[in-house]
């Protein structure tokens, strides 16, 4: 429960300022042992899509919690982001953003999408994903061990 | 009487001025020649049908051997009627439309001419006068939908189709009258009627139907209706709307008149195929209209699909009188009448609003369309109007008219049983599957080109519409909810026609202010209180909605893959609306998809342009039609071969031709 722990601290500070910021209006009764989240890349070194990939696998089957990955954001309950968000991904990043239905949950997957890792000021780089939203979860590590991500995932898909 | 001779010498009289007069006042005075015979006609047939008067003429002169006969009563009147109260608002129509749309002379000539003609059908009392009348107007009719033919090459393909049909079925027509005047050696009405006991049976039947098909071809049925999907969409819309609107009604007119009033009481299988003939052509009227997507094309098969409903109403008419249930037998014929006038005013306005639609827009493709409603108000609410009516939603003319005509069928089903019985309700279901895909039609119609935003935007809006096309729609439109709305005025004029159609009272019209109720219903109908409480519904469901919405209402960009792709042509369109019902009725309608991929010239792995091109074919023309003009195309290539256009070889038929008669001969 550390990890629950870390990211309810995160959920209550203060976030550093950044462009619009949308209200996500996330609640944690409203997901109910069923999670669908739209995976969103916005400069990953695809280190964290492996560990997504592996936490969905046979081995790990973060199915077997209610969670699941969806193709469409209309279908979703949150956003997945991987990465540090690169100049050229802010505008998709909100849209996909807006066309999430709401309430929506917005999960920073991996130390780059949480703080910009070492490329935190390198060329063409926005930032880290809360300069452009809430962030509600992060899932540390660079990149995040698939039990961490299934862990986080079925935290969040079954609260209780 | 005197009045109606006035009147149509009005028509031609300003038909004649406008070939004389210089280009910019040619149209206004058609069109004021039109507004005048027509208000007068409108007139004197109301006058007519409200004293229930009978007048007859005679003019020796005129025609030579023959001479012309009319009688003008309230059968016949009822049809004057509605052609020229749909005339007087086509007319102020036609005043802004022509100017910059009707290019040719020739067809502003025509129009006066073509209404006169019309007018003088239903008045014709012999059989030579009728054909007289009947040819008149199949061939202005011709000249009207031959218009465009320098800017539109479609013109002569629907010409083509038209000419053909018309003269089928004026030729079926005459067929069928020749043998009731060979057999009763008379040619006026009248005397047939007196004498029709001297046909045989079999003389009788042939008759029946060679008229039914004559004057099918002209209503469209199926599978005669072929032309109307051609020649209605290539006229301009005024004549259109006086072709699809008033035209298609004589062809009902001509059934009602021979097949029912002429040939007296027939057989039952005769209107049980009457029946089963308009059911097929309802649906399948409804169903192509429901599948096309080119605005004026959906009107014409629209039409169909009402004729169908029309026939079916004569047919199960035709077969309660065959069965001795004439009450029934006239609150069924008042529903047809009523049918008639219905679909007449709001067809004929349906089409004025198509082109008010291709006057402002430059196109008539619904996939083309969109956001009318904001850059069109005024006609997008005359549109939504024909669009209430035509689905038959209460306040409208159409709920009232189909309400009548649906009690009437399902008296019939009360009161006849076996056969008869069964092919009543194979009407009624055909009418109601019908209804059903009008609805979807019109909701398709009105949802894709009102609503939304221009499906093009390399069609700029022209600046206005002129204020006179906006006073001829509005003015059909005010008539369509006033007919919804006091249907028991309507039904009172109606029942007097239909009192002359069976020589005898029998239904009593009771009720008041917006209610239908006539005697020998199951139950009165209050169309204004139906209104009133589907409007608090609605009003009680939006509340509802907004007092318990917690959610705020967000607007976001439609979702495109994050990119910011977006296109005006990825909104809904009418073909794909229409897609999953193409699915399910795939085996009857069957469009032709076709992928076409050119290739750069480099290499034919890079593909330069794809081509789709989604083709809507009537399927009744392809397995009938085309079978048919192939042998022609046979026959004619075979009879080339003898007649190759040599003048020694026709010299040398001649001299076989005499040599075989002085054979004969000796």
């Amino acid at each position: 429960m550390k990890i629950l722990d870390s990211f309810l601290s995160l959920f209550k500070a203060p976030l550093s300022k950044g462009i619009s910021r949308p209200s996500n209006g996330y609640h944690f009764s409203t997901i109910n042992k069923s999670l669908t989240l739209r995976h969103v890349d916005v400069g990953s070194c695809n280190g964290c899509e492996i560990e997504i990939a592996s936490a969905f696998n046979p081995i790990y089957d973060a199915g077997r919690f209610g969670v699941a990955l969806t193709a469409s954001p209309r279908h979703a309950d949150g956003l997945l982001v991987t990465g540090v968000v690169t100049q050229n991904m802010v505008d998709p990043l909100i849209k996909t953003f807006d066309a999430t239905p709401n309430p929506k949950i917005v999960i920073a997957c991996g130390d780059c999408a949480i703080s910009g890792n070492l490329f935190k000021n390198g060329y063409g780089v926005k930032g880290p994903v809360s300069e452009v939203l809430n962030v509600d979860v992060s899932i540390m590590g660079c990149p995040p061990h698939p039990i961490d991500i299934v862990d986080t995932l079925r935290a969040i898909a079954d609260p209780k | 009487m005197k009045l109606l001779l006035v009147s149509f010498s009005i028509g031609c009289l300003g038909a004649l001025l406008s070939l004389v007069v210089s280009d910019r006042y040619r149209i206004t005075v058609a069109s004021l020649s039109i507004i005048a015979e027509s208000i007068l006609s409108a007139f004197a047939s109301l006058n007519v049908i409200v004293d229930e008067k009978r007048y007859s003429f005679t003019a020796t002169q005129v025609l030579p051997l023959f001479g012309i006969k009319l009688t003008f009563n309230s059968v016949n009147a009822l049809f004057i009627f509605i052609t020229s109260f749909l005339a007087v608002a086509i007319g102020i129509y036609q005043m802004g439309y022509g100017k910059h749309a009707v290019r040719a002379k020739i067809s502003v000539f025509t129009f006066p001419i073509f209404i006169t003609s019309m007018l003088l059908i239903p008045l014709a009392a012999s059989v030579v006068t009728f054909m007289a009348a009947w040819e008149l107007m199949a061939i202005t009719s011709i000249i009207l939908v031959l218009t465009d033919h320098k800017v539109n090459n479609k013109v002569g393909k629907a010409t083509q189709w038209y000419s053909s049909m018309t003269h089928l079925g004026a030729a079926l027509i005459f067929l069928g009258l020749v043998i009731l005047v060979t057999a009763t050696g008379h040619q006026q009405f009248s005397l047939i009627f007196a004498n029709i006991g001297r046909v045989g049976t079999p003389e009788k039947c042939i008759a029946f139907f060679l008229i039914f098909l004559g004057f099918g071809s002209k209503a469209g049925i199926v599978p005669l209706h072929i032309w109307l999907p051609y020649a209605h969409p290539q006229a301009p819309s005024p004549m259109s709307a006086m072709m699809s609107g008033a035209m298609v009604n004589l062809g009902i007119y001509g059934i009602i008149r021979f097949d029912m009033m002429l040939l007296g009481r027939g057989a039952n299988w005769w209107w049980i195929i009457v029946v089963a003939v308009g059911s097929i052509t309802a649906i399948y009227g409804s169903l192509q209209c429901v599948l096309n997507s080119d605005l004026k094309q959906l009107l014409a098969y629209s039409t169909v699909d009402n004729v169908g409903l029309m026939v079916i109403g004569v047919g199960v008419s035709g077969l309660l009188i065959s069965a001795g249930e004439l009450k029934f037998a006239s609150l069924v014929m008042m529903g047809v009448f009523f049918q008639l006038l219905a679909h007449s005013i709001f067809k004929g306005m349906l089409f004025l609003t198509a082109g008010a639609i291709q006057y402002n827009r430059n196109t008539l493709s619904i996939d083309m369309l969109g956001g009318l409603l904001k850059t069109l108000p005024t006609i997008s609410i005359c549109m939504l109007i024909g669009v209430g009516s035509i689905s038959a939603i209460p306040p409208f003319s159409g709920f009232s008219s189909e309400f009548v005509l649906f009690e009437g069928l399902f008296q019939a089903v009360v009161h006849l049983s076996g056969i008869n019985a069964v092919a009543i309700l194979m009407g009624v279901t055909g009418f109601a599957l019908a209804g059903g895909l009008t609805a979807t039609a019109f909701i398709k119609t009105a949802g894709i080109a009102l609503l939304g935003i221009s499906r093009s935007p390399k069609n700029p809006p022209k600046t206005k519409i002129p204020f006179t096309m906006i006073a001829g729609t509005l003015m059909l439109a005010i008539s369509c909810v006033f007919m919804g709305m006091f249907p028991n005025l309507i039904l009172d004029i109606l029942e007097k026609s239909t009192r002359t159609v069976f020589a005898k009272n029998l239904l009593n019209i009771s009720g008041s202010f917006g209610s239908i109720s006539i005697t020998g219903m199951t139950s009165d109908i209050q169309v204004l209180i139906l209104f009133c409480s589907s409007i608090i519904f609605i009003l009680g469901i939006y509340g509802i909605s907004k007092l318990f919405s917690l959610r705020k209402l967000r607007i976001v960009d439609s979702w495109g893959c994050g990119s910011n792709y977006s296109s005006l042509r990825t909104q809904y369109t009418a073909t794909s609306f229409a897609g999953p019902l193409q699915k399910i009725f795939e085996d009857i309608v069957k469009p032709a998809h076709d992928i076409k991929s050119s290739h750069a010239e480099e290499s034919k792995f890079y593909i330069k342009s794809v081509k789709y091109t989604y083709n809507f074919q009537d399927r009744i023309e392809m397995v009938i039609y085309d079978p048919i003009k192939r042998l022609i195309l046979i026959w004619g290539k075979v009879t080339s071969n003898i007649q190759n256009g040599s003048v020694h070889r026709y010299i040398a038929f001649g001299f076989i031709g005499l040599l075989a008669v002085m054979v004969f001969l000796t």
